[in-house]
């Protein structure tokens, strides 16, 4: 994200979009909101918009979303996943490399994993990780040109539910319905937690992890999930209504 | 020595790059396709012996072909040239078969050279079609020890998702059965070419129709699963993949990983093989039909590939995003409609199951947007209008099926060629029956999880 002052006299413009509509690559972008939020004199400006100039320019197809009438961004479908500090993300490690594992979480770069990232582990006592495994952690992510780092204890060291995830399956979902599930006021979570014995780990970079005691419900709860993401709202209420 | 030891040390270098860049799938990934396969289940929710849906389009080109088979997407491209015959075959033309995958594909293809499965993919659709001799290649030859024409077919790979073999045979076969090679006159032992718009173009004349047909093998032998997915692909036992026309003609076989062949699994799976490319052949003729009452009609013009475009999907081109399928009712359906000429499965069942029992058999017959839809009427949801957005106004929902069209017009949709496929199972099954392979119980574990779930 980036932060920019606006400059009040850009808005006199041809073209008009609302919070909400659809804008397409290369549209200037004056929604009311940032009309408002110029007296403020301050907009953060999220993905899919760009600043260009004295403007602010669409540089993704989607719905352009608005926050606090603060915060605008376009809303579009993904699956490349752009890592982000903090986040928690599912990865697979593809590689060993002296002190570092290198995890796979569908980003342009792989990212890398230190063994002392893990809780309670010392030169001496080395985590047992291996090629193939699934690793739920924390993005560390200094600067979008570097590498990121994956990280699997917090800032006092415990490891809270990080760490390798053990048997269950993998499945690769959209960013946007990662988001969309991961929402507060989502109902599926908690509905489809009352109707099965699961666990399951979700990444924000769209891989989602789900193990249960047989293959058969392990597939029902991940079709669930997966399901979730053509369904309107009121869809995914009755879904989940139906699923207690 | 040093430089055999180099070479070795450059080889294993390769060898551990390819390792790593195909090894993105999770060691649990693998463990459970294996252990849900154990327990007669696929991850998409399908019988071990039914295909993706698949669809073929022709272009508005002669020799162009379009086939999608679940996510797999090949196009397929015929062109000819004149040239000199082989000294070998004086009397004949040639033809190529050029399989390309592209690294956009899929992550896992490198650039540059062909890849392995390139390779293997077009030596098995060049033994398919060219070593069937399906194409006659005599026809082809204009005049003898001078010219003829040279058929060259151009499979390109668009998306990967397991089973490239089927999906690249057909779409190889469409597109030559698909071309047409301009009109030649012979005048003083002088060739004209005549253009296609003074004189119309003459098929090429095929003899039979091969498609390969490819199965993952799994459990020793004993699960054979029919058009396997990538992840399969990459965790079953052994791959097999057989060559069969529509008189049930061998064209070419392959047979690889570590599973003990037995003659049980192969002539099992040749059996399904023969019912599967007999059903795509018969795809294949219909679809050629229609584009040439298309082409009377409207002066040799079709709409070309804008038919593969669906309008009722937020992503016309995708076919499911949801690689993992609802099995409860498909599952059911297509195992009840396995069970009509049989008793009636014998699991812990309520009785209006069993009575309902005929009427579904027929319904599974329909295409999957139907079956979709019913799923939807089951839960009991009403599809809303467009503006009622209460919670998630922040998302617009994407992948498969549009859910905003009225049910009326996705019924309507329900016409072409899927309808075959269903049937395909039932066909295969009774035929199956008949040979006195015990894979009954196959289809009745599949309902009794179906019980289990439906709570």
């Amino acid at each position: 994200m980036t932060k920019q002052k606006s400059n009040p006299k850009e808005v006199e413009e041809i073209t008009t979009c609302k919070v909400g509509e659809i804008v397409l690559p290369g549209q200037i972008v004056d929604a009311v909101g940032v009309k408002e939020a110029n007296k403020k004199n301050q907009v953060i400006v999220g993905p899919g918009l760009r600043k260009i100039g004295d403007r602010i320019v669409a540089s993704k197809c989607g719905v352009l979303r608005e926050m606090n009438g603060k915060i605008f961004w376009v809303d579009a479908l993904g699956k490349r996943y752009l890592p982000a500090r903090g986040e928690g993300v599912v990865g697979i490690v593809t590689k060993k490399m002296g002190d570092y594992f290198k995890v796979d979480v569908r980003a342009a770069d792989a990212a890398l994993l230190h063994f002392l990232a893990f809780e309670g582990a010392t030169k001496k006592n080395r985590p047992e990780v291996n090629v193939g495994d699934v690793v739920y952690g924390k993005m560390v992510v200094e600067s979008t040109d570097m590498e990121p780092e994956l990280v699997c204890i917090n800032d006092e060291g415990r490891k809270t539910n990080m760490g390798v995830l053990s048997g269950g399956f993998v499945f690769r979902a959209s960013l946007h319905l990662v988001r969309k599930i991961l929402q507060r006021d989502c109902p599926l979570l908690p509905s489809l937690g009352s109707a099965f014995n699961y666990e399951s780990a979700i990444g924000m970079n769209g891989v989602i992890w789900v193990k249960s005691q047989d293959p058969v419900s392990t597939i029902a709860v991940s079709n669930a999930i997966l399901s979730a993401e053509t369904m309107t709202p009121e869809e995914l209420t009755t879904f989940c209504a139906n699923l207690r | 020595m040093v430089e055999d030891a180099s070479l070795l040390a450059i080889f294993l270098k390769r060898l551990l790059r390819t390792f790593m860049r195909e090894s993105v799938f999770a060691n649990c990934e693998s463990d459970f396709v294996v252990a849900a396969i154990k327990k007669k289940k696929r991850l998409d929710g399908r019988l071990f012996e039914e295909l993706r849906n698949i669809e073929l389009h022709f272009g508005s080109d002669y020799g162009c072909a379009y086939v999608t088979l679940g996510e797999t997407k090949v196009l397929a491209q015929v062109s000819c040239e004149l040239s000199e015959p082989r000294n070998a075959r004086k009397n004949e033309g040639n033809i190529f078969v050029n399989v390309e995958i592209n690294d956009m594909v899929c992550g896992v293809f490198e650039t540059g050279h062909q890849s392995h499965l390139g390779i293997h993919t077009n030596r098995l659709i060049e033994k398919c079609i060219k070593d069937s001799r399906c194409v006659d290649l005599e026809a082809l030859c204009i005049i003898s020890e001078e010219q003829a024409w040279e058929i060259r077919v151009d499979v390109s790979v668009l998306n990967y998702d397991g089973n490239l073999f089927t999906c690249c045979s057909l779409a190889a076969l469409a597109a030559l059965a698909h071309f047409r090679t301009p009109h030649v006159t012979i005048e003083n032992s002088e060739i004209r070419v005549e253009s296609i718009k003074e004189h119309e173009p003459e098929p090429l004349s095929l003899h039979h129709y091969p498609i390969l047909v490819a199965f993952a093998i799994f459990g020793e032998g004993h699960d054979i699963l029919l058009d396997p997915t990538e992840l399969e692909e990459k965790v079953c036992e052994s791959e097999l993949i057989i060559g069969m026309n529509s008189f049930r003609e061998l064209c070419g076989m392959h047979f690889s990983g570590r599973t003990t062949g037995n003659r049980l699994l192969i002539v099992k799976a040749a059996q399904q093989a023969a019912l599967v490319a007999g059903d795509l052949v018969k795809l294949l003729k219909s679809k050629l039909e229609k584009d040439n009452e298309e082409r009377k009609k409207n002066r040799g013009k079709t709409d070309g590939l804008v038919t593969a475009i669906h309008l009722d999907r937020i992503l016309s081109a995708s076919q499911d995003r949801n690689s993992l399928r609802v099995t409860m009712r498909e599952i059911e359906e297509s195992a009840r409609s396995l069970f009509v000429g049989h008793s009636a499965p014998v699991t812990g069942k309520d009785s209006d199951d069993d009575q309902d029992l005929e009427s579904d058999g027929k319904e599974s017959e329909n295409d999957e947007t139907e079956v979709a839809y019913s799923k939807d009427k089951r839960l009991g949801i009403q599809l809303p209008p467009m503006e009622k957005m209460a919670f998630g106004e922040k998302w617009i929902p994407s992948g498969n099926k549009n859910a905003w069209t009225l049910p009326n017009a996705t019924l309507s949709d329900a016409s072409d060629d899927e309808v075959d496929y269903v049937k395909t199972i039932t066909d295969e099954d009774r035929i199956i029956d008949k040979i006195d392979l015990n894979d009954s119980e196959e289809e009745q574990d599949t309902v009794m999880l179906e019980a289990q779930e439906l709570k």
